[in-house]
C-alpha cells in the first residue's frame, strides 16, 4: 500500500460523517424505515422494513463514493433518501452546511439543480412518449434556468458532450440502444451543472463494453464540472475503478467505510472479505486455485434484523473461527462503525486484515481496462490512477 | 485507466449504424401514434370505417347545405296525401299511409307518417344531434376519468380512497334506471339555470348525464395503468428535477396512458350514441321537434307506425347500425394498432 493513500485516508475525520469542513455532503445516522401496515379498515402499523438503518458518511466536492452491497441491502434506498426522493425516517443529510433532511418539496426546489440522479434502468428512466429534446430539456423548463428559445441549443450542446448525435434531438427513446439511452440520462442529470449526482447502478443494466464507455464518460464529466458522485453498484470492479472512497452496506447498515485503496488492499470486515472473494478473477489458473468465501443462508429480513451484529447469522468468521464467548458478543452486542485503522471504519467486533483476499482481486471492468500490476505471486501492488 | 478513445468512438458508431437513416440530415423520430397510424392505414376495415365516419361527420356538419339542396327542412309538416301519389287507396289526411313510402325526388327518403316531415332532413339533422351528444359526452367522461383516475393512483392514500369509493358508488347505480329518472328531473329542475333553454336543454342534459356516468369505467382503467407508471424511474427523474405533481401527472404520466384512453374513447362514442338513442327512444332524451335517431325510432314505434310503415323505422335504425359498427371496428383497429405486442409495420 502506498503511504499516499494512508495520508489521504487519515484526513477522513474520526467519525465518518463528523464535521469535515470541506464536506459537500455529510450524512449522519440516516434511517429509512418503511411501515408495514395491517388491518382491513384501521391500518395499524405492525412493524417496519428497516431498509436503511443508521448510515453515516461524508463526501467532498468532486469525489466519488462507491456504495456496494448485495441486493436488498439498502444502497439504492440510501441514494434515494440522499436525493430526497424518499423522506428519511431519522438522521441528518447535510448538504453544503444545511440539513436538508426535513426540507419540503418547495424548499428542495432550488437544490434540485445541485443534486441529481442517474438511474439504473435506461429503459424505464426515459419517458417513452417524449423526444430526447424534451427529456434533456426538461430540467431547464422545470427550473426555468434557460429561456424557451435557448433550450434547443443547450440540449444539443449537452447531447454532443455526452457523445450523442445532436441531430437525434427529435427521436424517441425506443430508437436508441441501452448505452445511448444511459448517455441521455447522463445528459439530463448534468444539464443543470449539479454538484452531486447519485448514480443508482448506472452501468448494471449495460453490456460490459458499454459499461466502460459510460464509466469513462462519468469520470470525464466529473473532472470537467467537479461533480461529486455517490456511485451505487454491486460490481466491485467498477466501484474500485471509479471511487475515491467506498462504503460497504449490509442489511441497511454500513459495514465498512474507507478510501478505495485501503478497502481493496486491507479489507477488515468479514462481509467485505466475502464480497471480494465473490468477484471472479480473470485468470483461469488463479480462479481455480483461489479460496472463495461462501456466504451460507439467506439474507435476513430487514423487517426483523438479527440481534447483535446484523451479519453474525451469515458471518464465516463467526461460524468457524470465534470462541463461544466471542460469539456471544456478536449475538448480543451490536458493533458500532468505529475507526479500526487510520481512516478505516468498520462495524465489527473482530475485524482483521485479509490481504490474501484483496490480493486475489485485481479484476477491473475487463482485465485490459485496469492498469494493475500483478506480481508473479499474485500479490498486487498499488493502483496508479 | 481509461479506455482508448478510438475504441469508444467505434462502439458508439457501430451502435448508430443499426439505424439505417441515422446519418441523414433530418432525423425525425417516430412516435407511437405515428407508428399506430401506419398500421391503421394498412388495415382495410379500419380505413373503410374511418371513411364512413368522416362521411358521416361531413353529413352532420353540412346538414343545412344538404337539406337546402333537397329543398326540404326537418320540421315542416306535409300533407301525406300530397306527398304520396297513390290513387289506389283513399286516405284520411293525417293518418299514416300503409306500406313503404319509397324515396322520391322531392323527399329523398320519404316522409314521416302522420306529420309528413321529410325523413332525409331529419336523418341528417339527427346525425348532428346524435354525434354531438356522443362526442361531447365522451369528451367529458375522458377528461374527468383520466384526470381523476391518474390523481387517485398518483397521490394514493386518502385521495385514492375518496375517488375510488365515489367511483364504486357511481358504478353501483342501476344506470339505465337512473338515467331514466334523472334526465327528466335534471331537465325540469336544473336545466333552465345551468344547461340552457329550448332545444339545447335536452341535448345538454344528455351530454351531462352520459358524460357524468361514463367516467368511472375509464378512471378505473387509467388508475390501474398509472399505479404501475408512477413507479417508473422517469417519474422519479422528474421529481428529482423538482417537477410539480401537476406537471408529472399531465406531462409525464398521462401521455403514457393516451393509447388506452384513445381506445376507450373510440369504443365509448358508439356506446353513447346507442345510449342517447335508447334514452330518446324511451322518451326521456331528445324531444320532438328536435330530430335525433333515437327520437325517430321512438316515433316509429309509437302508435305502432312501424307495422304500417317499416321504412320509417328502418332508416334511422340503419343509420345507427352503420355508425356504431364503424366506430366499433375503428376502435378495434386502433386498439390493435396501439398494442405493442403486435408486429411492427
Amino acid at each position: 500500500m502506498s503511504t499516499e493513500a494512508n495520508v489521504a485516508a487519515s484526513e477522513i475525520a474520526l467519525h465518518p460523517a463528523a464535521d469535515d469542513p470541506e464536506a459537500l455532503l455529510a450524512v449522519n445516522g440516516l434511517k429509512k424505515h418503511f411501515a408495514i401496515r395491517q388491518g382491513l379498515l384501521i391500518r395499524r402499523e405492525v412493524g417496519a422494513v428497516k431498509a436503511v438503518d443508521g448510515v453515516s458518511f461524508s463526501l467532498r466536492a468532486g469525489e466519488t463514493m462507491g456504495l456496494v452491497g448485495e441486493s436488498g441491502c439498502g444502497k439504492s434506498t440510501t441514494g434515494r433518501v440522499v436525493t430526497k426522493l424518499l423522506d428519511p425516517t431519522a438522521g441528518a443529510i447535510i448538504f453544503e452546511g444545511k440539513d436538508i433532511s426535513g426540507y419540503s418539496r418547495a424548499e428542495m426546489l432550488p437544490l434540485r439543480s445541485e443534486i441529481q440522479v442517474i438511474f439504473q434502468d435506461p429503459y424505464s428512466s426515459l419517458n417513452p412518449r417524449h423526444t430526447i429534446g424534451t427529456i434533456v430539456g426538461a430540467p431547464f423548463r422545470i427550473q426555468k434556468t434557460v429561456k424557451e428559445k435557448g433550450i434547443k441549443a443547450e440540449v444539443q450542446t449537452l447531447m454532443e458532450r455526452v457523445g450523442l448525435n445532436p441531430e437525434h434531438y427529435n427521436r424517441y427513446p425506443h430508437e436508441f440502444s441501452g448505452g445511448q439511452r444511459q448517455r441521455i440520462g447522463i445528459a439530463r442529470a448534468i444539464a443543470l451543472r449539479p454538484k452531486l449526482i447519485v448514480c443508482d447502478e448506472p452501468v448494471s443494466a449495460l453490456d460490459v463494453s458499454i459499461q466502460a464507455q459510460v464509466v469513462n464518460l462519468l469520470e470525464d464529466l466529473q473532472n470537467e464540472f467537479n461533480i461529486a458522485y455517490i456511485f451505487v453498484a454491486h460490481d466491485l470492479s467498477v466501484v474500485r475503478h471509479i471511487s475515491d472512497r467506498v462504503a460497504v452496506m449490509y442489511l441497511g447498515q454500513m459495514m465498512e467505510f474507507t478510501d478505495r485503496d485501503t478497502l481493496y488492499s486491507k479489507p477488515l470486515h468479514p462481509y467485505t472479505h466475502a464480497l471480494m472473494s465473490a468477484v471472479p478473477v480473470p485468470d483461469p489458473a488463479k480462479e481455480t486455485r483461489r479460496d472463495r468465501i461462501l456466504l451460507v443462508g439467506d439474507l435476513p429480513s430487514p423487517s426483523n434484523p438479527p440481534p447483535g451484529c446484523v451479519f453474525h447469522t451469515r458471518c464465516p468468521k463467526f461460524r468457524e473461527r470465534l470462541s463461544d464467548s466471542e460469539r456471544e458478543r456478536c449475538q448480543t452486542e451490536s458493533p458500532a462503525l468505529e475507526l479500526k485503522a487510520p481512516g478505516h471504519f468498520a462495524q465489527c467486533h473482530f475485524p482483521e486484515v485479509r490481504a490474501d483476499i484483496a490480493n486475489a482481486q485485481d479484476a477491473g471492468i475487463g482485465a485490459g481496462a485496469v492498469e494493475s500490476v500483478v506480481s508473479p505471486g499474485g500479490v498486487s501492488t498499488d493502483l496508479p490512477r | 485507466m481509461t479506455m482508448p478513445a478510438g475504441e469508444l468512438e467505434a462502439v458508439v458508431a457501430s451502435a448508430d449504424s443499426g439505424d439505417a437513416d441515422a446519418n441523414t440530415a433530418t432525423v425525425e423520430g417516430r412516435s407511437l401514434f405515428q407508428i399506430a397510424w401506419r398500421r391503421i392505414r394498412s388495415s382495410k376495415v379500419a380505413m373503410i370505417s374511418l371513411g364512413v365516419l368522416v362521411f358521416l361527420l361531413l353529413i352532420a356538419i353540412f346538414a343545412p347545405v344538404l337539406t337546402a339542396i333537397e329543398g326540404q327542412d326537418p320540421t315542416t309538416f306535409h300533407n301525406t296525401r300530397d306527398v304520396i301519389d297513390s290513387g289506389s287507396v283513399s286516405f284520411e289526411p293525417g293518418l299514416p299511409l300503409p306500406g313503404f313510402k319509397l324515396p322520391s325526388s322531392t323527399h329523398w327518403l320519404g316522409v314521416e307518417p302522420q306529420t309528413g316531415r321529410d325523413i332525409f332532413a331529419r336523418i341528417v339533422y339527427g346525425a348532428r344531434v346524435s354525434l354531438t351528444i356522443a362526442f361531447l359526452a365522451t369528451l367529458m367522461s375522458v377528461v374527468i376519468g383520466t384526470t381523476l383516475g391518474a390523481m387517485a393512483a398518483y397521490f394514493g392514500g386518502v385521495v385514492d380512497t375518496v375517488i375510488s369509493r365515489f367511483m364504486d358508488l357511481l358504478l353501483a347505480f342501476p344506470q339505465l334506471l337512473f338515467l331514466l329518472t334523472l334526465t327528466p328531473i335534471l331537465q325540469a329542475r336544473l336545466g333552465h339555470t345551468f344547461l340552457g333553454k329550448g332545444s339545447t336543454l335536452p341535448i345538454a342534459s344528455l351530454i351531462f348525464i352520459l358524460g357524468f356516468f361514463g367516467w368511472p369505467y375509464l378512471a378505473r382503467i387509467v388508475r390501474g395503468q398509472v399505479l404501475s407508471l408512477r413507479e417508473r424511474e422517469f417519474v422519479e427523474a422528474a421529481r428529482a428535477m423538482g417537477a410539480s405533481p401537476r406537471r408529472i401527472i399531465f406531462k409525464e404520466i398521462i401521455p403514457n396512458v393516451a393509447a388506452v384512453v384513445l381506445v376507450y374513447a373510440t369504443l365509448t362514442i358508439p356506446a353513447n350514441i346507442t345510449a342517447e338513442a335508447a334514452l330518446s327512444f324511451l322518451g326521456v332524451g331528445v324531444r320532438d321537434p328536435t330530430p335525433s335517431w333515437g327520437q325517430m325510432l321512438n316515433q316509429s314505434q309509437s302508435n305502432n307506425f312501424y307495422q304500417l310503415d317499416p321504412w320509417f323505422m328502418l332508416v334511422p335504425g340503419l343509420a345507427l347500425l352503420i355508425t356504431v359498427l364503424s366506430f366499433n371496428l375503428l376502435g378495434d383497429a386502433v386498439r390493435d394498432a396501439l398494442d405493442p405486442r403486435a408486429g411492427r409495420s
